[in-house]
């Protein structure tokens, strides 16, 4: 028996998949949010989709009416964002709190009169990655392929827009336009995972896999590259270690996210030490042998002491 | 407020023409502005902080539409106005190299597609002129503020634009710099006839080289002769301190005094 045997079973098969899709498509828009520091648009808009959840499961609707009520709530939440954002006299990270707030309060209102209230809590919260249906592997898939070609069409209208908005508006960059797009791709990948995953385990792969790739790259396509892979081999990490150890399944993913950055962070502390290391003796050795030659400089120049003793004791003489 | 706004016209060439315009945001900042700024021109603003200076560069630009009033772009057909800004308005947290930031305007939304050969020679051409051929490999993050000013005005330059507006392109330079952007500036204009409209608080500068000026006072813009702001009543009413200009070795330099 191989020590990856268990990736045969069925349901780790679908676990692992659905972590690698809304692993990947996190991590790819997760690069765009840090940058453009709107980490916190991200966890209100997670936090609207579970509010349409919550909204859906009071309704009792179906599995996947719950998954458009969702979608519905965040593009509510994001058209909201792109078209009334600039006219608001409210500064934008006072009104995300307020939305954050008033989103988990009222979810929390409308599952209290939830036959399962607390569990359907804990579920939208970290989620189920091993009891994934292929239904919601086909419905992430759908929102990762949307996902990728927004990201793919849109990549130097978005970089433009990260680095000035207003130059690439000058530019003939419809910045709404891409800004609504790049808001729907994240919202629907939200909304979707968050059956599937939970808004814990969607927040970190918008978050631990970018630091990653931001950590080691310096290019935006080569920083998107590494996120992917750091959350590519959480996913597979994770998933193996909660299989062994008998470990919540999201929350282990979580944690070898988290591993990566820090390991990622840790070795690039170490190569700056090293390099520090190695100036510091580079000019230790140049220094000691300059001090080196100018000793041996100044003993070869050294003056006859008989001489000057001479020279001192009897001017008129020497003279 | 509610806007009354009449449709931007665009015709050939490379003026501007602002008839009665009023900016501001939810509130009208200037009134009544009448401004022809004709191909070749090199047109200084003047005016004390918070005037509304950048506010109409960005109803020139289109980025504000005007509260009322018309504004007419005059340029060829492909062609928008380019606009160098304050140094402050990039953000320099992302990861994009000097020469990824000056090639924005010219390259093609198709991720793979290469930039045209033409575009590559002004890009060669600009920046050995600004002096930043060594910087166009580094990070944004990396270079200091004058540099990054430097690559703004390049970046500008990539637009093809033969109008080009500057908000404060020296802030942050040393003199040494400062004298290149300025002689820069003014190749483009007497040399390849660019249209200039150039913001500075170092009004010297704008003495020595600006043919035209639009002053901001209260809530009008008045357009001001060279003669008359040489005499000094038009700067010490503006900024209520005795101002002198004085010509020494044919370059003119400013004299702040007491206030008035």
């Amino acid at each position: 028996m191989t020590s990856l045997s268990f990736y045969a079973l069925a349901y780790m098969q679908k676990g692992l998949a659905a972590s690698l899709l809304v692993g990947s498509a996190c991590s790819v828009a997760g690069v765009f949010i840090i940058v453009r520091q709107i980490v916190f648009v991200s966890l209100v808009l997670a936090q609207l989709a579970v509010l349409g959840f919550s909204a859906a499961i009071f309704l009792d609707l179906s599995e996947m009416s719950r998954i458009f009520t969702a979608f519905g709530f965040t593009l509510i939440g994001v058209l909201y964002m792109a078209l009334f954002q600039l006219k608001n006299k409210t500064p934008a990270d006072a009104t995300l709190g307020m939305c954050f707030i008033f989103c988990h309060a009222v979810s929390l209102l409308l599952l209290a009169k939830s036959t399962q209230g607390l569990e359907e809590i804990r579920h939208l919260t970290s989620g189920n990655l091993l009891s994934v249906t292929w239904e919601e592997i086909m419905a992430l898939g759908a929102a990762w392929i949307f996902l990728m070609i927004i990201h793919f069409a849109g990549h130097r209208s978005f970089v433009f827009i990260c680095a000035d908005d207003e130059f690439a508006r000058i530019s003939g960059v419809n910045v709404k336009k891409w800004e609504i797009l790049f808001y729907i791709s994240l919202g629907l990948i939200i909304s979707v995972a968050l059956q599937a995953v939970g808004t814990f385990y969607v927040f970190s792969c918008l978050v631990f896999p970018a630091m990653s790739g931001l950590l080691i790259a310096r290019k935006l396509f080569a920083i998107q590259i590494i996120s992917f892979i750091s959350a590519a081999a959480a996913s597979i990490i994770g998933l193996s270690f909660s299989y062994i150890y008998d470990f919540p399944s999201s929350e282990s993913i979580i944690l070898w996210q988290i591993i990566i950055y820090l390991l990622i962070a840790l070795s690039i502390k170490i190569k700056q030490i090293i390099l520090r290391f190695r100036i510091a003796r580079y000019y230790y050795k140049t220094l000691t042998r300059r001090f080196a030659a100018l000793r041996t400089r100044r003993l070869n120049l050294k003056p006859d002491s008989n001489l000057i003793s001479n020279a001192n004791s009897n001017p008129k003489q020497t003279r | 407020m509610k806007r009354k706004t009449d449709k931007i016209k665009t015709y050939d060439g490379g003026e501007i023409i602002l008839t009665d315009v009023t900016i501001g945001y939810s509130y009208p900042i200037v009134k009544s502005i009448n401004l022809k700024v004709e191909s070749g021109q090199y047109w200084g603003i003047i005016g004390p902080n918070g005037a509304g200076k950048t506010t109409l560069f960005k109803t020139i630009l289109g980025l504000i539409p005007p509260l009322a009033g018309r504004v007419e772009r005059n340029l060829p057909a492909p062609c928008r106005i380019a606009y160098v800004p304050q140094q402050t308005t990039l953000k320099t947290n992302l990861p994009v190299s000097v020469e990824e930031l000056i090639l924005m305007p010219v390259k093609s939304w198709l991720p793979f597609k290469k930039v045209s050969g033409e575009a590559i020679d002004r890009f060669n051409n600009y920046t050995a002129k600004l002096g930043i051929k060594h910087l166009i490999k580094k990070q944004v993050s990396e270079i200091s503020g004058g540099e990054k000013q430097k690559s703004l005005i390049c970046r500008a330059l990539m637009m093809n634009s033969p109008v080009l507006l500057f908000d404060e392109p020296t802030n942050g330079m040393d003199i040494a710099s400062e004298k290149e952007i300025i002689e820069l500036i003014r190749r483009l204009n007497k040399n390849e006839g660019y249209t200039i409209i150039f913001v500075t608080h170092f009004l010297a500068n704008l003495l020595n080289e600006a043919e035209h000026f639009a002053i901001f006072a209260g809530n009008k813009i008045r357009i001001e002769t060279h003669e008359k702001l040489i005499d000094g009543n038009a700067l010490q009413n503006l900024y209520r301190r005795s101002i002198n200009v004085d010509m020494i070795e044919n370059c003119f330099s400013l004299r702040i005094g007491a206030k008035l």
